[in-house]
C-alpha cells in the first residue's frame, strides 16, 4: 500500500499558501510529521484525508487519484483531527456505533471492533458514560478508538497524544506503532520523542514546505558527533546562544546545563553525547529558517 | 463600583466586537432595513379601519416615517431580535472562555450586566441602521421636507429601550438550562405573540384617553402610541372618526389619507419605555440567581429544577473535581491490559453497513435525550387520532391536530443540520465513507420523525377528506426537516430555522393562511398545491445542500 502526493499545495484567501509543493511517497509504517506551529501539518493532513481539496497537485492512494475518486481512500481511512470533538450527550459506545455506521461497518463487525478497541484504549469501564463527563485524556483516547474503528489501511492522526498522562501516552504511541506493519500511519505531533520512538520516516515542514524527508535514523545520524553537553555560568549562556543551536537548558545551583549542536566542542569541559531526533529536528528547522 | 463598571464595560465591548463580525447580525440588519423599506415606501404600513367606509392611512411625512420606522424596528426586535441577541452566555462556554471568566474577579451579576450592555448596543446599532435607512426612504418615497432629526429620534426612543427588555430575557434564558434550548425559543415566540396580541384587549372604539393603562403598558410595538399621536390628523381627514384598531397591512384599495405633521408625544409612552428598561435590568439581575458561573454538576436550585426537566447539560461547562479526577480512577492507565493481549478483529467488509444504518444512527441521535414530556406528547399525538379512527369518532379532530403534529417535532428537527458544525464533527464526517450520506441520513431521519408523529393524524384526515390529504402530509413530512437542514448547515445554529419555521407555522398551519399552509390545513391551500410546492422547495434545498457537502464536487 502506498500514499503519494505530487506538488501538493493549498492556498487560503487566494494569496496565502498553507502548504506548497509537497511531494511524498509513503509506504506501510509510521511516518512522523514534525514542524513548528503554522508549518502546515494539519492542512496537509486535512488534504490527505479528503476533508479539504488541494489548490494544486494531486494525491494518489494505491495509484488512484484521490481528488478524482475520494471514496476509494475514505473507505480505508482512519482520521483523528487535531480539534477532535464528539456529540456530548451520546455515551462513548453510542458515539463509536455512530462513527462505525459512517465508516460503513455492519452491526456485528462494529460491536466486535468497539469491544476490542475499548480494551486497547482502556476505556471499557466507561463505555456507557456520556462523553461530556470525560476528562481530556479519556476524550483523546476515545478519538484514537474511533480512528481505528474500520481497521484503516491509511491512518492519519493529528496530535494523538495531547492531553494523555505519560503512561497512556506511551501506551497509545505503542499501539499505533504495533498496528503499523500493514498500514500507512501518518502521525503529527510536537512531542519529538513520540516520533523518535515510533516513526520509520520523518518529514519536517516549515512554512508549508517540506524541508526534510528521511528515515529517523538517517536524520539522527546527520547530527551525530555534533551534540554536546556542558555546564556554564548564566552569563556565558548568552554567548553560546549567539553562536550555537541550543537544544536544551537546565538550571542548576552552580550554573546551567546546556545541550547544543556544534561542529567542535564549544567549551573545554563540553562532552559529546548521543544525538536524538529532537537535536536533529531543531537543527533542521534552524537551517531551514 | 468603578472596577465593576469597567469589567461590565469590557464584557460588553468584547461581546459586541464578536457580534459585529458575525454574518448573523448582518442578516438581521438586512431584515430590519427591508421591513423599514416596506413600511416607508408605502408597500405596507399602519392603517385604521373606519366603520362604513374605506380605511385610512398616513401620507409619508417625515414625522410619520420616523414613527413607522420605530414601530417596524420594535416589531422586528420583539419577534426576531431575541433569536439574534440570545446565546451570549452560551457562546462563552462553547468557546472555552467561561473558565477564564469564572476564575476572574468578575462577579456573576456584573458579567450578566455586561452581556445586557452588549445586547443593548446591538439595539443601538439596529436603530442607527434603521434610522439611516428611514431617512433615505423618506427622501425617495416621502412627502414634505426630509428632516432627519424627526425621523431618527423616534426610532431610538422606541427600539433601544425595548432591546433592553428583549436582551435581558435572552440573557435570563441563557442561564437556565431548561430555557437555553429549543423549548426556550418556542416559549419566547408564543410570549412575544401574546404580547403583541395584548393590544387587542383595547375596547374597539376607545379614544386614547380611555385606553386602559394595562394596554398602554403592554404597547411594546407602539400601535397605541401611533393611534394616540395621529388621532387628530385622522379626524381631519375623516371627520367623525371615533376610534378603531390600528393594523399593519396594505390598507386595502381606495384608502383615504391623513397627514401627520408631528406633535408632543404622550408622557405615558416615555414612562412605559423607562419601565421597559428598568424591567430589563431587573430581569438581568434575576438571571444572576440561576446563573452558575462555574457550571459544575452541582447546579443551583433553579438550575437543578431545570436539569430535571431538560434533556442535557449546556455544552462546554467546567467539570466537577469528581469528573476531573476520572483519569485517576475509571478509564485510567492503571490495570490496563497489555497491548499485545488485545486482539483486534479484522474488518473484511467496509461497506456492509450501508445507508440504512446511517439513517438508523441519525434517528437515534435525533431522538436521544429529548425530555420525557416530549415522548409523552408524541405518543399521545399518535394514540389519540388512532383511537378516534378505531372507534369511529369525529374525524374532524384530525384537522384540529394538524397544527400540533406539525410543531411537536420541532424539538427534534432543531438538531438537524447545525450539530455537526456546533460539535466539531464535520472533519470526521467529511473523511468518512458517507459524507453526503450522513447529511441525507439526518434529513431522512427528520422526515421519519415527522411521519411518525403525524401518521395517525394524516391517516384520520385521509379517511375524512380523501387522498388529497396526502398532499398535505407530503409537505408536513418533507418541508420542515429540509428547512432545518439547510438553515442549520448555513448558520451552524438551530435559531434561524426555529425563527423561520415558527413564523411560517404561525401564519399557515395555525392561522390558516393559505400561502404558508405547507401541511394542508386549509382547503384552499390543498387545492392550489401549496403543500406540494413547499415539499418540492424542500427537496430542492436538500439537493443543493448535498451538492455543497461534496468536498470534490464529483458525483453524489
Amino acid at each position: 500500500m502506498r500514499l503519494r502526493t505530487e506538488t501538493l499545495g493549498k492556498r487560503y484567501d487566494g494569496t496565502t499558501w498553507g502548504v506548497r509543493d509537497v511531494t511524498l511517497s509513503l509506504g506501510a509504517g509510521v511516518h512522523g510529521l514534525l514542524g513548528p506551529n503554522g508549518a502546515g501539518k494539519s492542512t496537509l493532513m486535512r488534504m490527505l484525508t479528503t476533508v479539504t481539496p488541494p489548490t494544486e497537485g494531486a494525491i494518489y492512494w494505491e495509484g488512484a487519484d484521490v481528488t478524482e475518486s475520494p471514496g476509494a481512500v475514505r473507505a480505508v481511512l482512519g482520521y483523528l483531527p487535531q480539534e477532535f470533538d464528539t456529540y456530548p450527550t451520546l455515551t462513548l459506545e453510542e458515539y463509536l456505533e455512530y462513527v462505525a455506521a459512517l465508516r460503513g461497518l455492519d452491526a456485528e463487525t462494529a460491536d466486535a471492533r468497539i469491544g476490542a478497541l475499548l480494551e486497547l484504549v482502556n476505556l471499557t469501564d466507561v463505555r456507557s458514560r456520556r462523553l461530556d463527563t470525560f476528562s481530556g485524556g479519556m476524550h483523546q483516547r476515545a478519538g484514537i478508538a474511533q480512528a481505528l474503528l474500520n481497521d484503516p489501511e491509511l491512518l492519519v492522526v493529528d496530535e494523538p497524544t495531547v492531553g494523555l498522562d505519560p503512561e497512556e501516552r506511551v501506551r497509545m504511541r505503542n499501539a499505533l506503532a504495533d498496528t503499523a506493519d500493514d498500514r500507512v500511519v501518518i502521525f503529527s505531533t510536537h512531542v519529538v520523542a513520540d516520533v523518535e520512538a515510533t516513526a520509520d520516516t520523518v518529514t519536517v515542514l516549515e512554512d508549508g514546505r517540506v524541508v526534510t524527508h528521511a528515515e529517523a535514523e538517517e536524520l539522527i545520524r546527520s547530527v551525530e558527533g555534533d551534540v554536546y553537553e556542558c555546564r556554564v555560568s548564566p552569563s556565558a549562556l548568552e554567548g553560546l546562544r549567539e553562536e550555537y543551536r541550543i537544544c536544551n537548558t537546565v538550571r542548576r545551583a552552580d550554573g546551567v546545563d546546556v545541550r547544543l549542536v556544534a561542529e567542535a566542542a564549544p567549551t573545554a569541559d563540553a562532552e559529546a553525547v548521543a544525538a536524538t531526533l529532537e537535536d536533529a529536528y531543531l537543527e533542521t528547522v534552524e537551517h531551514a529558517g | 463600583m468603578r472596577a465593576d463598571a469597567r469589567r461590565a464595560y469590557h464584557v460588553a465591548r468584547t461581546d459586541l466586537l464578536v457580534r459585529l463580525r458575525s454574518r448573523k447580525l448582518l442578516v438581521f440588519l438586512g431584515v430590519v432595513v427591508y421591513v423599514g423599506y416596506l413600511i416607508n415606501s408605502g408597500s405596507f404600513g399602519v392603517f385604521y379601519t373606519v366603520a362604513d367606509g374605506p380605511s385610512v392611512n398616513g401620507a409619508l411625512t417625515a414625522h410619520l416615517v420616523g414613527l413607522n420606522a420605530g414601530m417596524a424596528g420594535s416589531t422586528v426586535m420583539l419577534l426576531g431580535g431575541f433569536y439574534v441577541l440570545r446565546g451570549t452566555v452560551e457562546r462563552d462556554e462553547r468557546h472555552g472562555h467561561a473558565p477564564i471568566l469564572a476564575s476572574s474577579r468578575t462577579s456573576g451579576p456584573v458579567y450578566l450586566l455586561g452581556k445586557l450592555g452588549s445586547n443593548v448596543a446591538v439595539g443601538v446599532v439596529t436603530a442607527a441602521v434603521l434610522a439611516a435607512a428611514a431617512v433615505i426612504n423618506h427622501a425617495i418615497h416621502g412627502v414634505g421636507p426630509t428632516t432627519p432629526v424627526v425621523i431618527v429620534w423616534p426610532v431610538f426612543v422606541m427600539v433601544v429601550p425595548l432591546t433592553a427588555l428583549v436582551g435581558a430575557v435572552a440573557v435570563l434564558f441563557g442561564t437556565v438550562d431548561l430555557l437555553s434550548g429549543t423549548l426556550g425559543r418556542v416559549a419566547y415566540f408564543f410570549g412575544a405573540v401574546f404580547l403583541v396580541g395584548g393590544q387587542m384587549f383595547r375596547p374597539e372604539t376607545a379614544l386614547p384617553a380611555a385606553v386602559p393603562a394595562t394596554v398602554k403598558a403592554l404597547d411594546v410595538v407602539g400601535l397605541t402610541l401611533a393611534y394616540d399621536l395621529t388621532l387628530e390628523s385622522i379626524r381631519t381627514a375623516v371627520p367623525g372618526f371615533d376610534g378603531g384598531y390600528a393594523s399593519f397591512g396594505t390598507g386595502g384599495t381606495n384608502a383615504r389619507t391623513f397627514r401627520y405633521e408631528g406633535g408632543p408625544w404622550p408622557a405615558w409612552f416615555f414612562i412605559q419605555r423607562l419601565g421597559t428598561v428598568v424591567l430589563g435590568v431587573a430581569v438581568t439581575a434575576a438571571a444572576a440567581v440561576p446563573f452558575d458561573r462555574f457550571r459544575t454538576t452541582t447546579p443551583g436550585p433553579l438550575a437543578r429544577v431545570g436539569r430535571l426537566l431538560s434533556p442535557g447539560p449546556v455544552i462546554g461547562r467546567l467539570r466537577s473535581p469528581r469528573e476531573e479526577s476520572a483519569d485517576a480512577g475509571e478509564g485510567a492507565g492503571g490495570g490496563s491490559p497489555a497491548i499485545e493481549e488485545v486482539s483486534l478483529p479484522p474488518v473484511t467488509q467496509r461497506g456492509a453497513g450501508g445507508f440504512g444504518r446511517v439513517v438508523g444512527m441519525e434517528l437515534r441521535r435525533l431522538l436521544r435525550d429529548q425530555p420525557r414530556w416530549w415522548y409523552l406528547g408524541a405518543a399521545l399525538l399518535v394514540a389519540v387520532p388512532s383511537g378516534v379512527a378505531l372507534t369511529g369518532g369525529d374525524t374532524g379532530l384530525a384537522r384540529g391536530l394538524l397544527p400540533l403534529v406539525s410543531v411537536w417535532p420541532l424539538f427534534v428537527w432543531s438538531r438537524i443540520g447545525s450539530r455537526t458544525a456546533r460539535h466539531g464533527i464535520r472533519p470526521q464526517i467529511l473523511a468518512s465513507t458517507y459524507p453526503v450520506g450522513q447529511l441525507l441520513g439526518e434529513w431522512v431521519a427528520g422526515c421519519l420523525v415527522a411521519a411518525g408523529v403525524g401518521s395517525a393524524t394524516f391517516a384520520l384526515l385521509t379517511l375524512a377528506t380523501g387522498p388529497a390529504a396526502l398532499l398535505g402530509a407530503a409537505g408536513a413530512v418533507v418541508f420542515p426537516p429540509s428547512l432545518a437542514l439547510v438553515a442549520g448547515l448555513w448558520t451552524g445554529s438551530p435559531r434561524l430555522f426555529e425563527a423561520l419555521y415558527l413564523a411560517l407555522w404561525y401564519v399557515g398551519p395555525l392561522n390558516g393562511g393559505a400561502v404558508a399552509d405547507f401541511v394542508g390545513v386549509t382547503t384552499r391551500g390543498v387545492s392550489t398545491g401549496v403543500p406540494l410546492a413547499f415539499a418540492a422547495v424542500g427537496v430542492g434545498a436538500v439537493v443543493v445542500a448535498a451538492w455543497r457537502r461534496q468536498v470534490y464536487r464529483t458525483v453524489f
